[in-house]
């Protein structure tokens, strides 16, 4: 049973900022609730102050930046906002691709993007693929604001970067130039992703021009692996869809997935070799 | 001409249910009701040192603490077959998750706090998780001491003990000479299967409101056996069971979760303690911890002409019991009957043995280990005819029991063509008759199939009836088959509807209250149709000439007779209450089938529940992963009551197999549960429908006389994981031996294959 | 610490209400428990099952993990709220006819998770169907029967002769 607690509800990011100064570690964030709720229910953390910060306005905004060709997504945007966004569809598709997918339409319809990805969860969806994107984290508190690179605002299981007293408020996703296509897949046999791949591949002339390869739910956070992806700078895209097998090999091998009930360190691994070399059989399609 | 039997009647709690006005049991609330929460065992055997409540009794807005030194009964032990569980743990605990202390108090929260506030002492003992820790050598009894009741079986069925072990139950059934059998046949084959412990999920939970005034109990339970209950109740606090009251409001599913004590024997101790009403409801975790279906090793062994037909069988069984016995040793003993299958074997040897292990007690599942024994058997069948060359549906056809065949001596004979069942079922998935080679890699989508029959409608049981038109023309079903979602509100009522030619509407069901409710066993064992039906029948019609005797005094004339629900005599219509002028008319009926002491199993199987399927999937070869595209189910239900019940009940038994097949696991480390809860624990979900689902009911022209629906709440089940393996290894020459069937293994099996 | 206690202002089945609510009080229990509509249901309390489905400002939400206090200034639609008097909507008579229930324990949240589909998408195909509803768990049906009544139930909405 969830102990009772003292509900603020600020009106300011600067209010919400001063309040997690104030109470420290007697206080967490609510923003969709789905995942906070769980952990009060199950005993598994404790709040004495419940700091609701969905009174904030301008938290929930879904835009594209022309200029610098970036979504940018407010941190108290839902799963199902981003699901049925035009915006989001118009210039990711795979966004809206992947976001359709998390939990089940009830977690979405309250659950948001910031508290998913500040609850770092290794069993989620949108970290695999914002990893991907190099999306940044734009982080505040009252000492100022600052940006952090995805790969950098996770830390290990269920931990990020934030300071105690820091707010998550936006994520910022640049969008590829032209010629791209991508592929998100995801290995589901229980509730949570078991292993997720993002892939997203640039052409030019029939030629990969850049590679990004992310991975996620086998380790404490996603993962892009450098040498895979400079490898396939250069390849022809027949190439590629020849070697998509031995590709997804590489990449299950530079990982070190946890066993679990879903499976062996080694199925884990062909599951991984199967998601990579699906989502580069699509990329390739799709170019 | 039939007004309302095989019409789509609406059912009695449609409007309720689809509006959210059925009251289930949590839905209650009583004056000055407590509520009741247990403290749970986190170690899976020990011994208890140390129990201390005191502080927790003292807080304020608890009423009530349970625990073994603070026990308002002599002696806190229940169980059907044996009087093992007790309410709280006394001397040891016997699984992670069992029971050791429980309080009532104001509300919840209350409650939650003074659970904080008990501190238990244990010793760590070994524990026993697996059938082969428990058979182990030197392996440490869950239980040092048994009483139970001595089990009776007819000619060729026998029990044997064993003490000093974890087996508490072994039955055998014998018939001919298997050795002398394996000596003749050309080929002798043998094959070891295991089914995992599972969790029958309904979606509501175990809860129970009960209510000791001081003198009585009234109980109110989602459970499938309120006469069990009330007897169980009675026993622990060595009352007439006359003083304990069970009311059954609507329950949210059972699949026999549902059908041992829950939650009603700690919530009766703290009203009794408190003298206040007390309700315990189980979280979704603590059903996990409170039953499972038993996991389970078969051996088959089978000798075979080299034409295909079989000669002898012998068959081994061991379910893991857990840690309490509940009613798994009826499961033995049903297992040990059906293991040699709807087949024409002159000799058999079966054992089935019931063993305790320090896990969460094991009981009834849809199917009553029908399924399980299912998966070995049909596997068996198909592997086989193989290993032949040939055809898994011909060697069937030549060795299945024809209608009218005996199954075992002096039984029931079989009740249906299950050989024709099986050749629609064949045009239906679309057999083709050369699917015995294994194909490797080529095959794209493949097809199994199986053929399963068990008996139906309940052993021993006894189920009576009333029905009752009232002074003012109500007529009223009074009787103990419990609405688990089955319908059989609807249907027994649709029974007396038609005695009466009226419209269903007109015949109420009244609530089940074991104060004026007659005698019904349980529900279960596909016996609501069937073995109440024949009950509510002969209660129906004796109401209905009593009616019509009635109606010729009344009306001083013997032509009368009865159309849409009123009297009708010489062109003029009277409805009830005018003839009844302020009478009442009670009929009674009873179907219970008899001891016979020739029959292997005691007692005669009332008739024979059919589950035939077949499936068609793909695999994924680089994932492991099995698609079932295409199922197809037959069974017989005799006659169709009501055609929309049938078919739900059907599919929804396929989608149990589907999970028992492809999703469903209780896993262990460490000795304890670690996926008590839906994340972790996979129910098949709407993703999980086969691509292209048929159920076809088949209605049999008549059997065992003139009332002829059977049941089909367990047949749906009973083939889905045969018929998914055996199209498992048509299309991949693999042969799962386990269930639930992972994709690792396939991947596995595949990839080291194809190097 | 005591429980905190906050005033509310929501619209329960299309009436406006009022209620002070406890701060930590989950929407299930404030539904069942203090407004006694006990239509909505408990079971695997983590959001999974969807037995405890209500629709939220046109959403469907689990009530069993979002506080109470988050209906002030919203609408919230349960089970109860669906027929008009002795009405039903074509989504109950749709259930009752092709029986896309049993037990009756998933039923609340499965009609009013298909309301929200069909609010939505009037016209979806059986795929559609399928896609959207799996968010919720059934243990009797075997789903199959809950299509077709959501097809018939769509057919209804859309004045079609059944």
């Amino acid at each position: 049973m969830i102990s009772p607690f003292q509900l603020h509800r600020p009106k300011t990011i600067e209010e919400a900022c001063a309040l997690l100064e104030q109470y420290g570690d007697q206080a967490k964030l609510l923003a969709g609730g789905s995942e906070l709720i769980l952990l009060l229910k199950m005993n598994l953390t404790s709040a004495a102050h419940i700091i609701d910060i969905k009174g904030i306005p301008g938290m929930d905004a879904i835009t594209f930046e022309p200029g610098s060709q970036a979504l940018r997504v407010g941190g108290l945007v839902t799963h199902r906002n981003l699901e049925t966004s035009p915006i989001a569809l118009e210039h990711f598709p795979l966004l809206v691709e992947m976001e359709g997918q998390v939990a089940n339409i009830r977690v979405r319809n309250i659950g948001t993007l910031g508290g998913n990805l500040c609850f770092a969860e290794p069993h989620a969806d949108p970290g695999t693929l914002l990893t991907a994107f190099g999306s940044r984290i734009k982080i505040r508190s009252t000492r100022g604001q600052r940006l952090l690179d995805i790969g950098d605002f996770f830390v290990d299981y269920y931990q990020t970067a934030l300071e105690r007293d820091e707010i998550l408020t936006e994520v910022e996703i640049p969008k590829l130039s032209v010629n791209w296509s991508g592929a998100y897949l995801r290995f589901c046999p229980g509730e949570r992703p078991s292993v997720a791949a993002a892939i997203l591949m640039q052409w030019a002339d029939g030629t990969c021009a850049g590679a990004r390869l992310a991975l996620g739910c086998v380790g404490p956070k996603p993962i892009r692996i450098s040498e895979v992806e400079s490898a396939l700078r250069g390849k022809a895209a027949e190439e590629i869809l020849g070697e998509a097998l031995n590709i997804g090999a590489k990449m299950s091998d530079a990982c070190d997935p946890p066993a679990d009930i879903w499976g062996s360190v080694d199925y884990k691994r062909q599951i991984v070799k199967t998601l990579v070399s699906r989502g580069l059989q699509k990329c390739v399609q799709d170019a | 001409m039939s007004t309302t039997i095989g019409k789509h009647v609406e059912r009695f709690d449609a409007r309720e249910k689809v509006t959210g006005k059925s009251v289930y049991t949590g839905d209650i609330k009583l004056p000055g009701m407590l509520h009741g929460k247990v403290l749970r065992s986190y170690l899976p055997h020990a011994r208890i040192l140390r129990v201390d409540a005191e502080e927790a009794a003292a807080m304020p807005g608890v009423f009530a603490v349970l625990t073994r030194d603070r026990l308002p009964m002599p002696s806190p032990y229940y169980g059907s077959f044996a009087k093992d569980q007790p309410v709280v743990a006394m001397d040891k605990v016997r699984y992670a998750g069992e029971i050791v202390a429980a309080v009532a108090a104001d509300d919840e929260a209350i409650a939650e706090e003074a659970l904080k506030r008990i501190s238990v002492e244990y010793e760590e003992l070994p524990a026993v998780i697996t059938i082969e820790d428990a058979l182990g050598k030197n392996a440490p009894l869950v239980h040092e001491r048994l009483e139970k009741k001595p089990a009776v079986f007819g000619r060729g069925m026998k029990s044997i003990e064993h003490d000093g072990s974890n087996i508490y139950f072994h039955v055998q059934y014998e018939r001919g000479d298997v050795e002398e059998g394996f000596r003749s046949a050309d080929f002798v084959f043998e094959d070891s299967f295991f089914s995992s412990a599972n969790q029958q999920y309904p979606l509501e939970s175990q809860v129970a409101v009960v209510d000791f005034n001081g003198e009585d109990f009234i109980i109110r339970s989602a459970t499938q056996s309120p006469f069990r209950i009330r007897d169980e109740i009675a026993g622990l606090f060595k009352l007439d069971p006359k003083r304990v009251r069970v009311v059954v409001p609507y329950l949210g599913g059972g699949f026999g979760a549902k059908s041992v004590i829950g939650a009603e024997a700690v919530a009766a101790t703290l009203s009794y303690m408190s003298k206040r009403p007390v309700r315990v409801a189980f979280s979704a975790d603590e059903m996990f911890k409170t039953i499972c279906q038993p996991a389970a090793k078969m051996i088959i062994k089978t000798g075979v002409k080299r034409d295909g037909t079989i000669l002898a069988r012998r068959s081994e069984i061991y379910l893991n019991s857990g840690a309490y016995s509940n009613s798994v040793s009826s499961i033995a003993t049903k297992s040990c009957y059906r293991a040699h299958g709807p087949y024409r074997i002159p000799h058999v040897s079966t054992d089935a043995y019931a063993i305790y292990s320090n896990t969460v007690p094991a009981g009834a599942f849809r199917g009553f280990g029908g399924h399980q024994t299912a998966f070995a058997i049909e596997s068996h069948t198909d592997m086989v005819a193989h290993r032949l060359g040939i055809d898994p549906v011909e060697f069937r056809l030549k060795n299945l029991l024809g209608k009218g065949e005996e199954y075992a001596a002096e039984d029931t004979p079989i009740d249906c063509d299950v050989k024709d069942l099986l050749r629609k079922l064949s045009q239906a998935i679309g057999w083709t008759g050369k699917g015995d080679e294994p194909q490797q890699t080529t095959a794209k989508r493949t097809k199994g199939v199986a053929c399963v029959v068990k008996d139906g409608g309940g052993t021993k049981k006894e189920a009576n009836a009333l029905v009752k038109v009232q002074a003012d023309g109500r007529i009223v079903l009074i009787c103990g088959t419990v609405e688990i979602g089955q319908g059989s509100s609807t249907a027994l009522s649709q029974v007396v509807a038609e005695q009466f030619s009226c419209p269903a509407e007109m015949v109420e069901f009244a609530t089940i209250d074991t104060s004026y409710t007659p005698y019904d066993t349980a529900t279960n064992a596909t016996s609501g149709v069937f073995t109440m039906g024949r009950a509510v029948l002969q209660a129906a019609r004796e109401a209905r000439d009593r009616m019509l005797s009635a109606a010729a005094l009344v009306l001083d004339t013997s032509e009368v007779s009865l159309k849409d629900g009123k009297i009708v005599c010489h062109g003029k219509t009277f409805t009830f209450q005018e003839v009844l002028r302020g009478a009442e008319i009670v009929g009674k009926g009873s179907c219970t089938f008899g001891r016979n002491e020739q029959i292997p199993i005691g007692y005669p199987t009332p008739f024979w529940e059919i589950g035939l399927g077949a499936a068609e999937i793909e695999v994924d070869e680089m994932t492991g992963e099995i698609r079932i595209v295409k199922f197809r189910s037959i069974t017989d239900v005799g006659r169709i009551i009501n055609p929309l019940h049938c078919r739900g009940q059907e599919e929804g038994g396929i989608l149990f197999g589907i999970g028992q097949t492809l999703l469903e696991e209780l896993v262990y480390e460490d000795g304890r549960l670690i996926n008590p809860n839906l994340a972790d624990y996979r129910l098949p979900r709407f993703r999980d429908l086969p691509e292209s689902l048929v159920s076809l009911i088949h209605e049999e022209e008549e059997i065992a006389g003139s009332y002829q629906p059977k049941g089909s709440g367990e047949s749906g089940i009973l083939a889905v994981s045969a018929a998914v393996c055996n199209a498992i290894h048509n299309s991949t020459g693999i042969r799962i031996l386990e269930l639930p069937v992972k994709r690792e293994n396939i991947w596995k099996a595949m990839h080291f294959t194809r190097e | 610490m005591d429980a905190v206690v906050i005033p509310i202002q929501f619209r329960l089945n299309g009436e406006t209400r009022q209620a002070d609510v406890r701060t930590h009080e989950l929407m299930i229990d404030f539904i069942r428990d203090r407004l006694g509509l006990t239509g909505t249901k408990r079971s695997c309390d983590i959001e999974i099952c969807g037995a405890c489905t209500v629709i939220l400002d046109g959403k469907a939400v689990s009530s069993c993990s979002i506080f109470a206090y988050e209906l002030d200034g919203k609408e919230i639609t349960t089970i109860e709220g669906l027929a008009q008097g002795d009405t039903l909507h074509p989504l109950q008579e749709a259930f009752i006819e092709r029986g896309g229930f049993q037990c009756g324990y998933c039923t609340s949240g499965m009609i009013l998770l298909a309301k929200t589909l069909l609010d939505q998408k009037p016209n979806p195909t059986r795929k559609e169907i399928q896609h959207y509803m799996d968010a919720n768990i059934c243990r009797c049906t075997g789903y199959q029967m809950i299509l077709e009544s959501i097809m018939l139930a769509a057919e209804k909405m859309a004045g079609k002769p059944a």
